[in-house]
């Protein structure tokens, strides 16, 4: 475990940098949250002019400003799962990459460490703070809610919401994992990494617009965990959590079958 | 059992590069030197036997493990210098010490001390601050301070000053008396005569030779280059002399018997200059070429 809590210690830094920028997101829109509730029938009077394609792809039919999940959702929501997805998909690719990039692999592979357990430990560690900011985000939200709400809310819809989230993001860190063993150049597997989760965000947006996009849902993460949808129902697709796990069992698997027969470029 | 084993090793990557049947027996307690120049096929051979990169064929042990099956047995036993040394630029000399002393799960803080006394490096001070030589010379207290029982070093010597050379073949001598195996690569032959007790050279992926370091001795050429005065003949001819060149006054040979000869021969003639100097590398695989090809 000696990796494990180098890797911990090497981005906790990070960790707490993109914790507090997005509470501090999260406190200041749902501080908002009561005059936006108050003024519900003249934003969906506003929301009713907007084009009914726009409405569509940013989500944003069938909301109530008076429902602080919806506000949530809008608002936030979004912004935090593509925030923390690029984050996820960041540090899963910088496991590697960086050591691979700064030939630092060298030293570590000279240790008596297996390469399984190299990218086990690694792996731990993406977990874990991808796991750790959605439970200091889903508190921010907790304490924000509690502050600000006008009426009662469904506290497990929320929880569900961040159990998707979570999915998403770490769908994307193990993507990152597998980016980091193709790509030799640090640069390049963050370009990718970045690429990949504003990319997946686009099918997202346009697959929304028209049905005749609709197909693309099913290549994005983003839908399988879609927060308007679990906000409406209730739950989360059970099917939908199953093809994201298989996602990443794949991807993982890949990643330790790739590594384990890799040569270390000089 | 050998410390270290190659059967019929090969790594072929990219269009030219790589080793071809290397095949090496060194026995425990042996310095070995491993000479070649750039891009002989050193570094290879090294990270092949690290499990860096994979074999193409055959195999290789050290200490009796398999470098591909049981690579992390071999870690445990083996200390390793890189050729480029690059570690993590966040930390600090110390904090790497200890975060490599904490993946063999014993205390070695006696020992990095005595490292540190040696090699005089101030272990407060980042890795991003230091230049090649120092990190160089932190490289090889890592690769020291575990007390390993084999040596593996890649180019250990390039970067360092020559004060610094010699505190660190001390330190070889002294590893080796403890019964340590040493096994490292250079291009300089001379460093590598030094604390050697045998070596193979290498050429383009291939075993050249394989010798003890007491017969290369006795086998040693020189290389002789003499000038001769303005006003004399520069016409100069001795039995044993090889690859003669005469050039602009200037006669060049390499030469194996008794320098005394050498001596006799240009006595009463009048000489500007002569050297005689230890041959480049270059020289002695030209040397080795021509008896392969004989």
């Amino acid at each position: 475990m000696n990796l494990f809590r180098r890797e911990v210690k090497r981005n906790f830094t990070g960790f707490v940098v993109w914790s507090v920028s997005l509470c501090f997101y999260i406190a200041l829109t749902m501080s908002m949250f009561p005059s936006a509730a108050k003024n519900d029938a003249s934003l969906n009077q506003f929301m009713k002019q907007l084009p009914n394609s726009m409405t569509k792809a940013f989500k944003l039919d069938n909301i109530s400003f008076s429902n602080i999940l919806s506000y949530f959702n809008i608002n936030i929501g979004i912004l935090l799962v593509l925030s923390v997805g690029i984050y996820a998909m960041l540090l899963g690719c910088g496991m590697l990459s960086k050591e691979l990039d700064d030939k630092t692999i060298e030293f570590l592979q000279a240790k008596p460490i297996t390469r399984s357990s190299i990218t086990t430990e690694k792996i731990l560690c993406y977990t874990l703070y991808t796991f750790m900011i959605n439970v200091v985000m889903f508190i921010a939200t907790y304490i924000s809610f509690q502050f600000f709400k006008t009426k009662s809310y469904s506290l497990k819809t929320l929880l569900l919401v961040y159990v998707g989230f979570f999915l998403v993001e770490f769908t994307f860190a193990n993507l990152g994992l597998l980016v980091s063993l193709f790509v030799k150049k640090k640069k390049a597997s963050t370009n990718i990494s970045l690429g990949v989760v504003l990319g997946m965000y686009c099918l997202y947006t346009l697959s929304g617009i028209s049905d005749k996009f609709a197909f693309i849902k099913y290549l994005t993460p983003f839908k399988y965990a879609d927060a308007s949808d679990v906000i409406a129902n209730g739950y989360i697709n059970s099917i939908n959590i199953v093809i994201l796990i298989i996602v990443n069992v794949v991807a993982v698997a890949l990643a330790y079958f790739v590594y384990n027969r890799k040569d270390i470029p000089t | 059992m050998f410390a270290i084993e190659t059967d019929n090793l090969c790594k072929s990557y990219g269009k030219s590069r790589g080793i071809s049947n290397v095949n090496l027996q060194i026995s425990k307690g042996e310095v070995f030197g491993f000479i070649g120049p750039n891009g002989a096929g050193k570094s290879t051979t090294i990270r092949t036997l690290l499990n860096f990169i994979f074999p193409t064929s055959g195999s290789g042990k050290i200490m009796g493990f398999d470098c591909v099956k049981e690579s992390k047995k071999i870690k445990q036993l083996i200390g390793y210098l890189p050729g480029e040394v690059n570690y993590y630029d966040d930390m600090k000399i110390i904090e790497l010490f200890s975060y490599s002393a904490n993946f063999y799960k014993k205390d070695c803080t006696k020992r990095i001390n005595e490292l540190i006394d040696i090699f005089q490096v101030d272990a407060s001070k980042k890795i991003s601050e230091l230049s090649l030589g120092n990190k160089k010379k932190v490289g090889i207290i890592q690769a020291l301070l575990h007390e390993p029982e084999v040596l593996i070093f890649d180019e250990p010597t390039s970067g360092l000053d020559p004060l610094m050379q010699k505190s660190f073949f001390e330190v070889l001598k002294d590893e080796n008396k403890k019964g340590t195996t040493i096994f490292f690569s250079s291009h300089i032959l001379s460093e590598v005569q030094e604390v050697c007790n045998k070596v193979a050279i290498i050429k383009e992926g291939k075993i050249l030779k394989i010798e003890e370091i007491s017969k290369l001795r006795s086998a040693q050429f020189k290389n002789i280059t003499l000038k001769f005065q303005a006003n004399e003949e520069a016409e100069f001819m001795l039995e044993g002399a090889k690859n003669l060149t005469q050039e602009g006054g200037c006669t060049n040979f390499l030469y194996n018997g008794d320098i005394n000869n050498i001596i006799n021969s240009l006595y009463g003639r009048k000489i500007q200059n002569l050297l005689i100097e230890e041959p480049s590398l270059e020289q002695i695989f030209m040397h080795y070429y021509e008896k392969e090809e004989n």
